[in-house]
Order: structure tokens, then C-alpha cells, then sequence
């Protein structure tokens, strides 16, 4: 979802012209035009995930949790943000430059 | 009916030995039909077992010396390994069936045929052939791609299996022979032989150290052949120790380090398949930590996450198969877009990314199963990584994958959708992946209760994978990942994706084989041009003019002494001995110079 995508405003001329191909290609369009939609989406999906936690305070529901931190509001959410934040940085920051080599290095 | 079923390994293997011999269109159609049958077979074998209520069946046993082979042990666990590797042979073999090239096709037939072996094998010596059988089975599947650098994976897969093998080998020997039963059953560490096959199973299992054969040989296989790598030899690995070491504390700690490690190579990775093989390994390491926590909830999970792991694993090993049949390429660099010509393979590619997580697709019914015993046998810890391991495979499976295949920027590459064989295989896997994982419905592939129902054990309390806290509990963590990645990628703070080769264990034995063959050519081969120059060019050489001269010089001196006594002139003399030096050299001495020579060593020889 670079600059590049969101000025691709039709369809480019593809290999294949059956129509389920163009109808692909031009949604798929649609959703350059403005990356952010699937951001916003994401994220109104995330708060509606959170706010269904929220009925665990009531009684009636029961997380059947076996630690008591599982019984925090979204805490699932907040762990799996912090875990693949936490792959992206370690990855980037640490493992990168200690394993990267040329292309041919085996060669 | 005793004669029917057969040892479901042995139709495949025998069967694959007519593929050369069929041409066209019949090879296209034997290939399907020959694992066709073989899966009808294990149907009948497990029906008959089924009606027939016992907890274990022993069929098939041969004596050899002092042993009873058994080439079919059938319980639930086995005929489940059973079941979903023979179902994914036959789909295997319809993504295929474009290539009609007899080494994938006959390393594929054998592949399966062994795993099946070592499935439903009752003893380690018939577990340990068809053990090794696997290993060359993958050889020729890695060979099948037929380009240098395949051709150099399969000999490190070989070699470096072929050691594990030896290992486990030892290991069977010694423990045989301490213990006189050669079963596959559970193996008590007092016994000597124990940590060999433990060491043995670990390098197939792709355990932390011993794993990097795995990315390595995965990403430069066959397109077909990898999809038999992927699902064969790591699962029969798991099979094996779920079998051998079940419940062994050791185990949950190696599948923590296989859950949580490869995510970072596979986070850095540009190849698709190497980021998809360093993915197994994490999936792997949940069934490894199942065996490991050992109980029956646990041991379930292990069985229902190998099956659903097994047919969504290969999907998307398929859907990479199908863009680089399509493109050569499998690089994130050099893909992106691809939706927009290749949109059926992406929708089936998706699915095969949903079903490693979502609701209502295989793995959200088996895996949590294994989350689940952790959490129950208090094993924090282990729960934890899990998690994390859930959350980032999420990503990066579900996300990184299709992203920079078929979405991300447009490479330009405009090519057509892939062959009709190939989206039908990949088309069975989808709808398997989401039909197994239905609630309500309990028919043949439909419903996870048929899934749960083939489980090698009865719960005390039934495991209830569809209830609100845990689909809600698993939504937000996917949908949290999703966010972060999304997040990342629009700060521009992603890990670019960049042409490089990332480092793994296999640097050990690439360099090391390498820096090994250097310092021979350098210091070895450097003794033996000394020694060329001071001894076999230097002393023997001087040696040998030395006892070719000196004969002609005693005859010389002998000869001198009589012209000197004929009173020959000093210039005479001197033609004469010159004359006697090149006849000696062209082998042409005259007579008496001879019986000269001879009397004179008979002379010495007598004052000796």
C-alpha cells in the first residue's frame, strides 16, 4: 500500500480477459484508490471486538479462563498487537543485521 | 476379508513401480487412481477396524531372524496419520498431474507409501527403513526441480539425514539390544539407546540447530514435490515421538524455542516458500509442545493439528506452486499484484492463509486444543509462547504471504490463472479446510465432530472449540495482529522485503564443508608437494640415477685400468669411457665389459 498502488485508479490491461478476472482487478482497484479503508475498517472492527469483552463483566459469561489475566478487557487483543509488534521490531532490528548477506553468498 | 485391506504403504510403493512403464494420458490416470485406491483401502481399514471395537489391531506381521515385523499396527492414532496422508496423496498427485515427470511422480507414490509405513509400523526395524525410505523419497522430490542449487539441496538433505539416520539407527540397535523388544512404544529414558533416537526423530521433527535443512530443501524443491516434503516428514516425526517420548517435559521446551524462533526469519525472508517452510517449523513446534505436555486433550490437539496443518499447509504451498508455475518466480521482491490475473489462485491462497487461524476453518478447532492443555496443565509459560507464536504465524501466514504474492504493489507480471488440475487440488483442500472445521454438522469431512471423533482419545469432558469467550478471545488476537501489520506497513516501519540470503544454522555445515575442503586443499596439498620435491622427486630420484650409474662407473674404473695397461693415450681413453657411458645408457654394452662387471661383483661378493 505504497503511493504507487494508490495512484492505480483503473484496472491495467491483463493477461486474461474472462470476466471474473476484470471483476477481481477492479475491486481489487477500488481498494488502492484509498488504503485507508481497510484501516479504518480494522480498526472498527477492533473496537467492536473490545467492546464484545466487555459483556464478560456481566454476569452470565465466563471466559473459562485459567490465569486471571485473561479475564482483562481485550486482553488477547493487546497481546497479539504486542507480539507481532514485538516479531516486526526484534526481526528489523536485530536479527537483520546479523544474518543478512549477498544474495550469492553460498555460490 | 483377511486378505482385504491391504498394508496401505505397500499399494503406493509397489504400485509406483509401473509409473515408467505408462505413457500419457494412462500415467496421468494411474497416478490419481493408484492413491485413490490406497485411500479406499484405509477407508475399508478403518471401517473394519472400527466394527470390529478393539483398541488396537495387529495385522500384518512377518518373523525376520528373532523379530516379529509389524507393518500394521491400527489404533485411532495411526489410522488418523493415516487417513489424512493418504486423502493429501491423492490431491498431491491432481496438483501434479501436468508435470507427467516419472522421478516426482515416483518419489511422491514412495514418499507416501513410507510415511504410511512408518505410520502403521509396529516395530522400530520396520519403522526404521521405511524411516529411511522417506529420506530418499524427499531426495528425489527436492532433485525433481532439476537446477543446480536444487540439485545441492538434496545432497545436504540427504547427507544430513542420512546422519540422523545413523543416529537413530544406533539408538534402535543399542536400545534393542538392552531391552530385547523392539515394539515402537514408549521408550524410558533408562534405556541407553533412548537419547540416540530421541536425537534421531529430532532431525526430521526439525528441532532448533537441527532444522535448517528444512528451509533450505523447501524452498528450492519441485513445485509439486514440496507439498509432499511438507507433509510427510515432520508429521511422521511428530507421529513417532507422540508414540515413543509422549509426555516428555524435554519436548515442551524444544517446541516453545521451534514456536517462537523461526518467526524472525521468517519476518526477514524474501522467498515465499522459505518464509512458508520457516512458518511449518513454528505450526510443528505447537504439535511438539502437544506431545510434550502428554496429556489426552494435549495428544488430541497433537493428532487434529496435524491433520488440519497438513491440508492447509499444503494449500498454500500449492498456491505459491501455482504462481511461480506461472511466473518462475517466488520472491516477495519480484511478485505483488498477481490478484488482478491470478484472482482464483489468491481467493484459494486466502483461504489457505484464513485456515491457519480464523473461525470456522480447521486449524481454530485443532490448535487451540493444544493452547488449551497448556493453559490446563499450568504450564504458563508454554501458554504464553503459544500465543505469541499464534499471533506472529498469524501474520505472517495470513498476511505477509497473499500480501506480497498478490496484493501489495503491482510487479507488472501478467500471466495466465493457473491449470485447471492445480486450482482443482487446491479447490478439494479449501473446501476440506473449511467443511472439517463446521460446527453442528457431523458427516464424513463435515464438522469438526467427525474430525474429534476420529481422535485417538475419549475426553472426560468433551472439548467445545465454539464458544463465545474463546471465538471472541481469538479475534481479537488476529485482529489486533492485522492491525500492527497494517499499522506498520503504512509508518513504513515493515521490514522492507530485500534481495539477500539470510543466514541459518546451515551456515555451520555450508561454510564449514567449504572452510574443510580449503584447508585440505591448502595444508594437505601443500605436505604432498613437499614431499613430491625432497622424496619422490629429490631422493628417489637420486637414488635410482644413483644405482644406474654406479655399475657403469665400477665397469669404468675396471675397463681404465686395462686401456691404461693396453698404453692407450689419455685422449683415447677419454673416447673410450665416453663410448662406454652412452652404451651403458642405450642398454648396448659390449660382451666383455659385461662378464667384466659380473666377474667384479662376484669378487666383491666373494669378499663379502
Amino acid at each position: 500500500m505504497t503511493d504507487e498502488d494508490s495512484k492505480q485508479t483503473e484496472a491495467p490491461a491483463l493477461g486474461d480477459e474472462r470476466p471474473y478476472v476484470r471483476a477481481a482487478a477492479r475491486m481489487w482497484s477500488r481498494v488502492c484508490v484509498d488504503p485507508m479503508r481497510v484501516v479504518r475498517g480494522l480498526i472498527y472492527a477492533c473496537a467492536f471486538l473490545v467492546a464484545l469483552d466487555f459483556l464478560f463483566l456481566l454476569p452470565g459469561f465466563d471466559k473459562h479462563a485459567h490465569h486471571a489475566w485473561e479475564n482483562g478487557i481485550g486482553f488477547y487483543g493487546v497481546y497479539g498487537f504486542v507480539s507481532c509488534s514485538l516479531v516486526f521490531f526484534m526481526a528489523k532490528r536485530f536479527v537483520r543485521p546479523a544474518v543478512k548477506r549477498d544474495e550469492d553468498y553460498y555460490e | 476379508m483377511n486378505s482385504l485391506p491391504l498394508p496401505p504403504g505397500l499399494i503406493l510403493i509397489l504400485g509406483a513401480l509401473l509409473i515408467p512403464f505408462l505413457r500419457g494420458w494412462a500415467k496421468s490416470a494411474y497416478v490419481v487412481i493408484l492413491p485413490a485406491v490406497g485411500f479406499l483401502n484405509l477407508i475399508c481399514l478403518t471401517s473394519s477396524f472400527a466394527a470390529g471395537g478393539e483398541a488396537e489391531v495387529v495385522r500384518w506381521t512377518f518373523q525376520f531372524m528373532d523379530f516379529e515385523l509389524v507393518f500394521g499396527r491400527l489404533d485411532k492414532f495411526s489410522l488418523l496419520f493415516g487417513h489424512i496422508f493418504s486423502l493429501l496423496a491423492v490431491v498431491a498427485f491432481i496438483f501434479i498431474l501436468h508435470t507427467r515427470d516419472d522421478l516426482e511422480y515416483i518419489s511422491g507414490m514412495v514418499y507416501a507409501g513410507s510415511a504410511l509405513g512408518v505410520v502403521f509400523a509396529g516395530d522400530l526395524i520396520t519403522l526404521f527403513v521405511f524411516w529411511e525410505m522417506l529420506t530418499l523419497c524427499a531426495v528425489g522430490c527436492a532433485l525433481a526441480r532439476r537446477t543446480a542449487e536444487a540439485r545441492g539441496a538434496a545432497f545436504r538433505y540427504l547427507v544430513f539425514h542420512v546422519a540422523g539416520g545413523v543416529i537413530l539407527m544406533a539408538g534402535i540397535i543399542v536400545h534393542v539390544v538392552q531391552t530385547g523388544s523392539a515394539e515402537v512404544a514408549e521408550i524410558s529414558w533408562e534405556s541407553p539407546g533412548a537419547w540416540l533416537i530421541f536425537l534421531g526423530f529430532g532431525v526430521n521433527c526439525a528441532w532448533p540447530l537441527l532444522h535448517a535443512w528444512l528451509p533450505d530443501a523447501y524452498s528450492k524443491a519441485g513445485i509439486g514435490g514440496v507439498v509432499f516434503m511438507a507433509t510427510f516428514t515432520t508429521k511422521t516425526a511428530v507421529y513417532t515421538l507422540a508414540r515413543t517420548f509422549p509426555g516428555e517435559e524435554k519436548l515442551i521446551w524444544i517446541g516453545v524455542a521451534m514456536v517462537i524462533l523461526p518467526l524472525f526469519w521468517a519476518m526477514i525472508e524474501n522467498d515465499l516458500r522459505k518464509t512458508l517452510a520457516y512458518c511449518l517449523i513454528n505450526q510443528v513446534g505447537f504439535m511438539v509442545v502437544g506431545v510434550g505436555i502428554g496429556t489426552d486433550l494435549a495428544l488430541n490437539g497433537t493428532g487434529a493439528h496435524a491433520y488440519c496443518h497438513i491440508l492447509y499447509k499444503a494449500l498454500l504451498f500449492m498456491s505459491i506452486g501455482a504462481v511461480m508455475y506461472r511466473t518462475g518466480k517466488s520472491k516477495a521482491t519480484e511478485l505483488g499484484g498477481l490478484c488482478r490475473s491470478m484472482p482464483l489462485t489468491c481467493l484459494l491462497c486466502c483461504i489457505g492463509a484464513a485456515a491457519s487461524s480464523f473461525p470456522f476453518f480447521g486449524s481454530f478447532v485443532a490448535k487451540s486444543m493444544i493452547v488449551s492443555a497448556a493453559a490446563e496443565s499450568h504450564h504458563t509459560i508454554a501458554w504464553l509462547a503459544l500465543l505469541f507464536g499464534a499471533a506472529g504465524v498469524f501474520h505472517l501466514v495470513g498476511l505477509k504471504i497473499p500480501y506480497f504474492a498478490f496484493f501489495s504493489r503491482d510487479s507488472g507480471i501478467r500471466v495466465k490463472e493457473a491449470p485447471t488440475n492445480m486450482l482443482v487440488a487446491m479447490g478439494i483442500i479449501a473446501v476440506l479446510c473449511f467443511t472439517i472445521a463446521l460446527p453442528v454438522v457431523n458427516l464424513p469431512w463435515m464438522g469438526y465432530r467427525y474430525l474429534y471423533g476420529m481422535l485417538p482419545f475419549e475426553l472426560e469432558h468433551a472439548y467445545e472449540p465454539y464458544t463465545f469467550a474463546h471465538i471472541n478471545a481469538q479475534m481479537l488476537l488476529l485482529a489486533f495482529a492485522a492491525l500492527a501489520f497494517v499499522l506498520t506497513l503504512l509508518a513504513g516501519r515493515y521490514p522492507a522485503e530485500a534481495r539477500a540470503e539470510n543466514l541459518d544454522f546451515d551456515v555451520l555445515y555450508r561454510r564449514a564443508g567449504l572452510a574443510t575442503l580449503r584447508f585440505l586443499d591448502r595444508r594437505l596439498n601443500a605436505i604432498n608437494a613437499t614431499v613430491k620435491r625432497w622424496v619422490v622427486d629429490g631422493a628417489v630420484a637420486k637414488l635410482s640415477r644413483q644405482c644406474a650409474a654406479g655399475p657403469v662407473w665400477l665397469v669404468a674404473q675396471a675397463m681404465k685400468s686395462v686401456w691404461e695397461a693396453q698404453r692407450l693415450d689419455a685422449e683415447t681413453v677419454a673416447l673410450k669411457e665416453a663410448d662406454l657411458y652412452r652404451r651403458a645408457k642405450e642398454g648396448a654394452v659390449p660382451i666383455g665389459a659385461s662378464a667384466l662387471l659380473a666377474a667384479a661383483l662376484m669378487a666383491v661378493l666373494l669378499a663379502l
